[in-house]
């Protein structure tokens, strides 16, 4: 507990660091705890997620870094490896190939690349990686950033 | 907002260690360690709870581990290390490279624990200079200083160190024996001029015990015995001195008196020692 701790206000002061230094990427601690964190991730660019902005849930379990964090997405997001409805993230380093010498920052950074680079194989959303898988790569692009432009992108007016 | 009062609190401390943080902890590195492969660093107990938690999810017991920044295999954990000497933490804690010291060699082992020179009162290191026996071959360094090697490096093969200590003596011996004939030299230059060489040869393999080691190969050859009988006599000094060490002050003093005595009793004629080898 107590090391997961310590190494947590490491990770956040790396963050108020870094913070101009990664712009895509906007990690904030809660107020009160820091076992939770949110982030806001930017959609890469030359993907159908960019301009917007998608914000991710970290629950930091106790024997963080030895466990990684459990994150999802808040903002709904049409993605291969993205639950549709629970947000939840199929990615091997936050399962079996996790190493201690990742950090949130670095989480961050990995998932933005896999949002531009999906991998239709091993779908939570089989709509989107049916479309993928079948080569419909324009059917794709439509509908990931039509979910972009409803859910991630600040309303106008 | 709480996380950021304590952070900037624990700032001021450890700022000055930040520059080389483990990668586990982001803390400054306790206990500096190294993986054995790829040389990356961590805090010893930070790499060894990653262990714990990587092995506790294979059924099968783990012989290597993959690092944390590079992936690359790694089979053992070097810690402690202080310049020259270095401790080895195994993942597989049952098999360490397949080598595990035998009797003989933690008795060897053990000999580097004693203080230097213990044993130079039972063999005439000067007379085995002086009359120049170290230009006869010994027919049992070989396999002395194989089993020398085994224990000071834990490691079991040392084929090529131990040829390449062998090479350097015989070098050294085939010179002298050259210039011989041409200049008279001291029994304590040889000397010297041996310890030196092999010193040279044996550092990068022995690091910190080098001096050592030099020290009982003279002794060995100096001694004139087998190995059998120069370790029964070996450990005899050893159980005598362990039980010295353990007496009292007072009994310490009475001991030394009888020691001298007996020492002149068991100085060695290694002669003897040959010809009983020989007639067996």
């Amino acid at each position: 507990m107590q090391q997961s701790r310590a190494r947590l206000f490491k990770e956040y002061k790396e963050v108020q660091r870094e913070k101009v230094a990664d712009p895509d990427i906007q990690l904030v601690c809660d107020d009160t705890n820091i076992f939770k964190w949110t982030a806001l991730i930017k959609g890469p660019s030359e993907t159908p997620y960019e301009g917007g902005v998608f914000q991710l849930a970290f629950a930091v379990p106790e024997p963080y870094p030895l466990q990684p964090p459990q994150v999802r997405f808040l903002t709904k997001i049409f993605h291969p490896n993205v639950h549709f409805k629970t947000g939840e993230i199929c990615l091997d380093i936050l399962k079996n190939a996790w190493s201690p010498a990742w950090t949130l920052q670095s989480v961050c950074r990995a998932i933005i690349a896999l949002m531009a680079h999906p991998e239709p194989d091993s779908p939570l959303n089989c709509d989107s990686g049916n479309l993928l898988r079948s080569g419909d790569v324009r059917g794709f692009n439509s509908m990931a950033s039509m979910y972009t432009r409803l859910a991630a992108m600040p309303k106008k007016g | 907002m709480a996380a950021k009062a304590i952070a900037d609190e624990s700032g001021s401390i450890d700022d000055g260690s930040d520059g080389d943080p483990c990668p586990i902890c982001l803390g400054p590195m306790l206990q500096k360690s190294y993986l054995d492969t790829c040389f990356h660093k961590f805090c010893f107990s930070c790499i060894k709870q990653w262990i714990k938690v990587v092995s506790s999810k294979v059924s099968k017991q783990l012989s290597s581990v993959k690092c944390p920044l590079c992936k690359t295999d790694n089979f053992y954990i070097i810690h402690d290390y202080d310049g020259c000497s270095f401790e080895r933490y195994y993942i597989n804690r049952n098999i360490t490279d397949g080598f595990v010291l035998t009797k003989e060699q933690r008795y060897r082992l053990q000999c580097y624990y004693t203080e230097s020179g213990f044993m130079s009162d039972v063999f005439d290191v000067p007379r085995f200079w002086k009359l120049h026996k170290f230009l006869q071959p010994n027919r049992w360094l070989e396999a002395w200083l194989r089993r020398e090697l085994q224990a000071l490096m834990q490691e079991e093969d040392v084929h090529i160190v131990l040829h390449h200590f062998i090479g350097v003596m015989d070098s050294f011996c085939k010179r002298i024996e050259l210039r011989r004939k041409q200049e008279t030299r001291s029994a304590e230059t040889n000397q010297e001029q041996f310890k030196a060489v092999i010193s040279e040869a044996a550092r990068p393999f022995l690091m910190a015990r080098t001096d050592r080691f030099v020290d009982e190969i003279e002794l060995f050859l100096a001694s004139g015995l087998t190995l059998e009988a120069y370790d029964a006599i070996y450990k005899q000094r050893l159980v005598r001195n362990i039980r010295r060490e353990m007496g009292t002050a007072n009994e310490e003093r009475e001991e030394e008196e009888g020691e001298e005595q007996e020492n002149i009793r068991t100085r060695v004629t290694p002669f003897l020692f040959i010809f009983e080898e020989d007639s067996d």
